[in-house]
């Protein structure tokens, strides 16, 4: 029996692969930082420092934490406390689980070959999700969780029904009062192209309106004489730039 | 023996660092933030070095940031005051009520219009550890401090 034990367990480990941790090794240190490990004393963080699953890393004021997980590269920003839930590898998958608890991070998620990769960021509030691309998540009590691809496209959901993604100009935000975050574009509010004011105007043709106003009649603005002109027809190109 | 006494500083420092990120830590378990906290981290932000109430206060005065004599260690901290603070830190003057008057309620103003702060609530309200660490942060980050 205890022979059928002991082969089934090893055609387990060859069928499945060998899982183990993986390290987590701080690249760079800015400043001041500091790892505590499960049941430890805090201790200061140096290039170098491998640290295991569990262990919470806290950075101080204009401070920063460079680290190398599993082949991805991730910073820990100033002010920021985050904790390595897990971090494993096998030949083919690796899975890597950060909490934020508060403050920033950035990470650049590498494609590496063919091996499929799980990157997630918790906070309270969500959980992001990437896979070949770079991030900023944001974590705090007062503006809530926030997350930006820098470059590729970010996935995002939590226990709530909140289940969206974002890339390039779009915004993600939600406080852990909220049910909804806020609409991923609420940043692009008021970056028109130009802003037009009564009349069809632009500022620059109610200034030059105002100047001339001698010259030009009370019934008539600029864009009526601007119609005049041209026979009413002019060609206009509109770049749309879409996020 | 200099390799001796290097390596004596350089655990100083570390002994340093080591307490500092406690003590940040354990702020951001707080619910109530205190007057004393909020010198703390800004003689850090300010470019000091932390070394008790006293020199905070005296620190922080001397570089017009608030005068800290009119407040104890234990006073909670209100969001008014550490906008207060910020305001003259980085000399928010563009807010012209606050340039003109310099109250809390006005330097609150100036911290959304500085996008430091968020909209709502006022300069009464009283902030949590956490509340404090974030708003820091931000400020750092806006002031061009490294990330």
């Amino acid at each position: 029996m205890k022979k059928t034990t002991l082969l089934m367990t090893i055609l387990s480990v060859l069928a499945f692969g060998t899982a183990g941790y993986s390290a987590v090794t701080a690249t760079a240190v800015n400043g001041y930082a500091a790892y505590i490990t499960p049941g430890g004393a805090w201790n200061v963080m140096y290039a170098g420092v491998t640290i295991p699953e569990g262990t919470l890393v806290s950075t101080g004021m204009f401070s920063s934490v460079d680290f190398n997980i599993d082949g991805h590269d991730m910073t820990v920003e100033q002010l920021t406390t985050i904790k390595i839930y897990k971090s494993l590898v096998t030949g083919e998958e690796t899975e890597s689980s950060v909490g934020l608890s508060y403050g920033s991070v950035t990470a650049k998620i590498n494609k590496i070959g063919a091996v499929k990769t799980k990157f997630n960021i918790t906070t309270p509030v969500a959980t992001s999700s990437v896979r070949g691309t770079k991030e900023r998540i944001s974590n705090g009590p007062i503006r809530g969780m926030s997350a930006q691809a820098l470059s590729g496209r970010l996935s995002l959901h939590n226990s709530r029904g909140v289940r969206t993604s974002v890339a390039g100009r779009s915004f993600f935000s939600l406080t852990g009062g909220s049910a909804r975050p806020e609409p991923l574009l609420a940043g692009e509010r008021g970056n028109s192209l130009t802003k037009v004011t009564p009349d069809g105007m632009t500022s620059e043709e109610q200034q030059a309106g105002q100047i001339y106003s001698d010259v030009i009649g009370n019934s008539e603005s600029p864009v009526d004489i601007v119609d005049q002109l041209t026979g009413g027809t002019a060609r206009v190109n509109v770049n749309l730039v879409w996020p | 023996m200099k390799k001796i006494l290097a390596l004596f500083f350089v655990l100083c420092a570390s002994a340093l660092a080591a307490q500092d990120i406690a003590f940040v830590n354990d702020l951001a378990k707080k619910e109530t933030a205190t007057f004393g906290d909020a010198a703390k981290l800004f003689v850090v932000a300010a470019g000091g070095q932390s070394q008790g109430f006293e020199a905070d206060a005296q620190f922080l005065e001397s570089k017009g940031i608030i005068k800290a004599s009119g407040y104890a260690e234990g006073d909670r901290l209100r969001k008014g005051t550490l906008a207060l603070m910020i305001a003259n830190h980085m000399k928010l003057g563009d807010s012209l009520m606050f340039a003109l008057i310099g109250t809390r309620r006005y330097a609150v103003t100036a911290c959304v219009a500085a996008e430091i702060m968020i909209p709502g609530g006022g300069e009464w309200d009283i902030l949590s550890g956490s509340e404090l660490i974030e708003t820091i942060r931000v400020m750092a980050e806006k002031s061009g401090g490294a990330k």
